[in-house]
């Protein structure tokens, strides 16, 4: 893998994108996440043991979810502990 | 002495700290492994999991960090003279507080980023779950109280903060409404906010406002309700945001102000061995908590850090980096208070307002650069007051969902969050006005750095499993346990019983003494069961052990 350069100005600009702006995007990305949680426990729910309610829109958007149903089903099924909350 | 010679201290430890003595360990007894799989790589899931450029990691760590504590605990200890607040910052970030924050994200990254309660379940016993929940619970009641009287008094007593705050609060609805509703570009937005706030400070000082500390309570406590309340990206996000700036400024400010002016330390090098608040073993070690070790940091190194890192080359930087910014803060703290007064007494009158100290100090070190007193004392005074609130948002959203967890299958009214954040609010409202906010405060600190020795042990439990060097972690561990229970046992048994009995705020300082009594009966149920883990771990039990083995390199 190619090491990226950073320079001085690189390093500065990150540093205060991580002390001002990683709490907003942190949280646009909980947000998202959610909706698109939401969106996959009524789509695919059946993977996780949900009953499926959408079995024809399952079948017909499944080839587009396919690359999220790994990251989704870890997450969805990962146990988590009050600490998780911590920050929330 | 001039105040540069400080920062001759600061340089040193880390120096020596960072580069020497961190380096060394992440190397020989943390064995760090650029190939080695972190658990933002292995787990991906795009939010949790995201491995994460160590450079906005750092700034990340940093501002989940920093809150009022490093600025207030210096404030409060030179009451024993600033040598030995200053020793107990360097020595204490030198050889624990960074050990702390960087070795409780090495042992979650270790541990597939579990979080405190599952690696206490592990590693220590089933029960310890409950019981650093229960602690930690407590513990953010003291933090409640400790910086709601901050904000209160520190409001009450200064006329020219009032306004400001209330437009801060106002900016964050509105940077809220414009990012997530509106949805403003983010640069207008700032700008906009940056300007009102600064503006408003100003207008502060000349449109001022006087109200009674009851009134302003309650106003803290309503406060704390909506930001209990409100969905995050409503209120807390835009607070933090919009108002970071403000402190930053003051910081750089303050920085900048001190090297210009570098004034001469005027208060006394080292008053006495005991002082009021009592004697400097255990106190002063407890009551500067942030800057030197913080419990907090574990939590924050465990749950969100850990789970970012892409590299565990990065752990370094990222932590323990965050942790010597800290200390800077606190150095900082530490001058603008020793050079604000022209003799203790003037300094002793104060202390019970650490804000009114802060205003002076960093007001007057701001006025170098040529801003008039009266705004620079303002802006001050806002930064110290907008670090406290932050802390505020966070503790009163965590206590309803902790008395949620800890009460909710017995009780299920603790699961309504009205019920829950109303309850905390409450219990922070008697204990606010009745208690005593110095030995509040040191309670505060031992619970902070009690939950810090339990996160050494965890460490140290770490350690012993894997077979490594683990005396790097269990004696800062021993000397942060019999530190903080004894600060502790000293302040309830020796300070609010005998002040109760002698009818001063009676039900306060019985309840404070009662709280402080449970968090060491629960510390030496830790200590107990992390003993017995100890010794199985080191009897060669290891693989028998629950914990899951290290992940291969990847």
């Amino acid at each position: 893998m190619k090491k990226v350069k950073y320079s001085w100005i690189r390093t500065i600009r990150d540093h205060l994108e991580g002390l001002f702006l990683s709490g907003l995007i942190e949280g646009a990305s909980t947000e998202k996440r959610c909706l698109d949680d939401l969106f996959m426990v009524a789509l695919c729910g059946k993977l996780i043991g949900f009953p499926g309610l959408f079995n024809y829109y399952h079948l017909r958007l499944l080839p587009y979810c396919v690359k999220r149903l790994g990251p989704w089903k870890r997450r969805v099924l990962r146990e988590r502990d009050i600490f998780d909350h911590i920050r929330d | 002495m001039n105040s540069l010679w400080v920062l001759l201290w600061w340089v040193i430890i880390v120096v020596i700290g960072y580069w020497v003595y961190a380096r060394w360990a992440a190397k020989n007894v943390f064995e760090i492994n650029k190939d080695r799989a972190t658990p933002a790589k292995m787990y991906m899931d795009g939010v949790d999991f995201m491995p994460a450029n160590k450079n906005v990691l750092y700034g990340f760590q940093l501002n989940s960090i920093a809150g009022a504590a490093p600025i207030i605990g210096p404030i409060v200890a030179i009451q024993w003279g600033w040598v030995p607040a200053l020793l107990w910052l360097g020595l204490g970030v030198f050889f624990i507080g960074w050990l702390h924050d960087f070795s409780s994200a090495m042992v979650s990254i270790r541990n597939d980023g579990d979080t405190f309660g599952a690696l206490g379940y592990k590693l220590i016993s089933p029960r310890a779950r409950k019981i650093l929940l229960t602690f930690i619970y407590f513990y953010l009641l003291l933090v409640a109280t400790a910086f709601g009287h901050i904000i209160t008094a520190g409001v009450s007593g200064n006329p020219a903060l009032p306004f400001p705050l209330l437009v801060v609060i106002g900016v964050a609805f509105l940077v809220g409404h414009m990012i997530y509703k509106a949805r403003v570009n983010i640069i207008t937005t700032t700008i906009i906010a940056i300007v009102l706030i600064f503006f408003s400070i100003w207008l502060g000082t000349v449109w001022t406002m006087k109200f009674s500390y009851t009134t302003i309570l309650i106003c803290v406590l309503i406060f704390g309700y909506f930001s209990s309340i409100l969905p995050v990206w409503r209120f807390i996000q835009p607070y933090n945001y919009s108002s970071v700036y403000v402190v930053y400024f003051g910081i750089i400010a303050g920085v900048i102000g001190i090297i210009i002016g570098h004034k001469p330390m005027t208060l006394p090098a080292f008053t006495s061995w005991s002082i009021g608040m009592g004697p400097l073993w255990p106190l002063l070690f407890v009551t500067i908590a942030c800057g030197a070790i913080s419990g907090w940091h574990s939590l924050v190194s465990s749950t969100a850090t850990s789970r970012q890192l892409e590299s565990e080359l990065d752990a370094r930087p990222v932590t323990a980096g965050a942790m010597f910014a800290e200390f800077t803060i606190s150095i900082i703290a530490v001058i603008v208070c020793a050079t604000a007064f022209a003799d203790s007494a003037a300094y002793v009158a104060k202390v019970s307002n650490p804000v009114g100290i802060f205003v002076g100090g960093l007001g007057g070190a701001i006025t170098s650069l040529g801003l008039p007193m009266s705004y620079t004392g303002a802006l001050a005074g806002m930064m110290i007051i907008i670090l406290a609130l932050t802390v505020l948002n966070l503790v009163f959203r965590f206590m309803k969902v902790a008395s949620a967890e800890v009460l909710g299958d017995a009780w299920s009214v603790a699961k309504n969050p009205h019920v829950a954040t109303i309850v905390a609010l409450v219990i922070a409202f008697v204990l606010i006005k009745t208690g005593t906010w110095l030995y509040v405060w040191v309670l505060f600190g031992g619970a902070n750095q009690l939950m810090a020795s339990f996160a050494l042990l965890l460490v140290t439990l770490f350690l012993v499993q894997k077979a490594k060097n683990y005396k790097i972690a269990i004696y800062p561990m021993f000397f942060m346990y019999a530190t903080t229970v004894s600060a502790l046992f000293y302040t309830s048994f020796f300070k609010l019983i005998p002040a109760a009995f002698a009818g001063k705020k009676v039900f306060g300082n019985l309840f404070a003494a009662a709280v402080a009594i449970l968090l060491i009966i629960l510390a030496l149920i830790l200590a107990y069961d992390g003993w017995k883990a100890f010794r199985k771990f080191r009897a060669g039990a290891a693989e028998e052990a629950p914990a899951e083995a290290e992940k291969a390199p990847a």
